[in-house]
């Protein structure tokens, strides 16, 4: 009797990944497109009272216009120019008046950011903006000296005064002729960096000892990186981080230090290490979860199966998440991780409903959030995997790194 | 016939918490999606200090802030 070839069943997975990958791909392109916004018109747009004429030779970012009101030449000037927040790069318009001696901050425009609104409403809530009022354009407008940062947006402060700094200095020197009397910003690493160093480097302690030190260690991570990453900085990793990386938002190091920190901290520990060293222990949401689990003294588990449907779960959140991220070009609209507003006590509209259900969940099953929902947590750990594949397949295996117990995010890996 | 387990109530909650989270994290596509559709590449927080006073009184001690953030800046 001839065999009959069995019939392969239809790969419909495969299919739907490869549309997956497409439909992203396809997203991001119309995403960049789209986003090419004439940020001059718009400027115009914004102060119909006069009209603004681009200064010669400036073609690109920052750029200087002479402003005219009523067909006469006005002793104003407005600047154009850009920084990078957490979110991504941020534009603003500066209206300079000129006095005697120079010239002073007349008006700020925020003309596009991609600032989470959280971050935003903190920003606007402080009064932020209020600092740079009537401001010498010679002033050095730096964080720290004369400008205050507000915590909880330390990094959208530092990206909004440098744009306003490059701003008015360059309308200072070129368009007023005025002396360089400003002090230009040094790169040093200061407290907050060094805090954030000494955390990672504590966790990979504690990830690679077993001993009464590494419990010690563990221990003083939880506690610093509930109150530094998370109230004070609150600087924990989301989706919008990962896709801002995709989508070329890399703040300069020089600026941003911190943001360099933590994103060699916890891509050099998978890539490196092969271990997730931020979800063990650096991700404050975590901690908070693990506290309030300890709290209840409930520890539900989740069966395999579940766990594997939560992974297809998250999968397709973050596919609906990364549409909209690269559709918008605009990191902060996809990320629906509660992260911002736990530390921060800001969020908008339906944010809110997910943070109270989010630790809610978790005083019944350990890492409620990370083991059913967070996308960072699950494409770390794909990391992980994918290095461990390429590490057997191309270098023939190697020495398993010691598990922890108790600290396994997400079910099945690290 | 073995007797089937009972699952505590806690499995109940997290799975309705679950169920919740679901519906909200969707809700808050929905949210994202009607920005999105707004077609507004500039929107948020216009902070104007005011243009109106004179020349020399522009100090920040001098200077009556308006504030306008969060407000939104119309259609293109």
């Amino acid at each position: 009797m001839a065999l009959t070839p069995k019939a392969r069943p239809f790969p419909l997975a495969r299919v739907l990944e490869s549309l997956a990958w497409v439909s992203l791909l396809a997203a991001f392109i119309i995403g960049q497109i789209a986003a090419q916004t004439d940020y001059e018109a718009l400027l115009k747009q914004q102060m119909p009272d006069v009209e603004l004429s681009r200064a010669e030779g400036y073609s690109d970012l920052p750029v200087v216009f002479h402003v005219e009101a009523d067909g006469k030449a006005s002793p104003d000037a407005v600047i154009m120019s850009e920084g990078v927040g957490y979110g991504g790069p941020l534009i603003v318009g500066i209206k300079a008046r000129r006095t005697e001696n120079g010239a002073r901050l007349n008006e700020i425009l925020v003309l596009n950011h991609k600032e989470t609104p959280s971050f935003m409403n903190r920003l606007n809530n402080r009064h932020f903006f209020r600092q740079f009022a009537g401001r010498s354009i010679t002033d050095n407008f730096i964080v720290g000296e004369d400008i205050d940062a507000v915590s909880g947006a330390t990094v959208s402060s530092e990206g909004f005064t440098a744009a306003i700094r490059d701003a008015v200095h360059l309308g200072a020197a070129q368009h007023l002729k005025l002396p360089r009397t400003w002090q230009e910003p040094e790169w040093h690493i200061g407290v907050n960096e060094l805090i954030l160093v000494a955390l990672f480097a504590l966790a990979f302690f504690a990830a690679y000892r077993r001993d009464k030190l590494a419990k010690y260690a563990r221990l003083v991570v939880m506690g610093g990186t509930l109150a530094f990453v998370g109230f004070y900085a609150n600087a924990s990793l989301n989706l919008g981080n990962i896709a801002g990386i995709v989508l070329g938002y890399i703040p300069h190091p020089v600026q941003h230090p911190m943001w360099w920190i933590m994103m060699i901290g916890t891509i050099g520990s998978v890539v490196i290490l092969g271990r997730n060293i931020y979800c063990q222990q650096i991700c404050p949401f975590k901690v908070v979860q693990d506290l309030l689990q300890k709290f209840s003294g409930v520890q539900l588990r989740i069966k395999p199966k579940i766990q594997r449907q939560a992974r297809t779960l998250i999968f397709s959140l973050s596919w609906v998440a990364l549409m909209l991220i690269f559709l918008s070009a605009h990191p902060a609209l996809g990320s629906y991780e509660p992260f911002a507003m736990m530390f921060s006590l800001e969020g908008l509209g339906i944010q809110w409903y997910i943070l109270p259900a989010a630790l809610l969940g978790s005083l019944f099953v350990p890492s409620f959030w990370c083991r059913l929902f967070c996308p960072v947590g699950l494409y770390l750990n794909e990391g992980v995997r994918v290095r461990r594949t390429i590490r057997d397949r191309f270098f023939g295996g190697g020495k398993k790194p010691p598990s922890v117990p108790g600290k396994t995010v997400q079910g099945e890996q690290e | 016939m073995a007797k089937r387990k009972e699952k505590p109530w806690q499995f109940k909650v997290s799975f309705a918490l679950t169920i919740i989270m679901l519906f909200c994290v969707f809700g808050y596509f929905t949210q994202s999606f009607l920005e999105i559709r707004k077609v507004k590449p500039v929107r948020v927080a216009i902070e104007r200090l005011s243009a109106t006073s004179k020349e020399a009184d522009v100090s920040p001690e001098a200077t009556p802030v308006i504030e306008e953030g969060n407000k939104e800046l119309p259609d293109q």
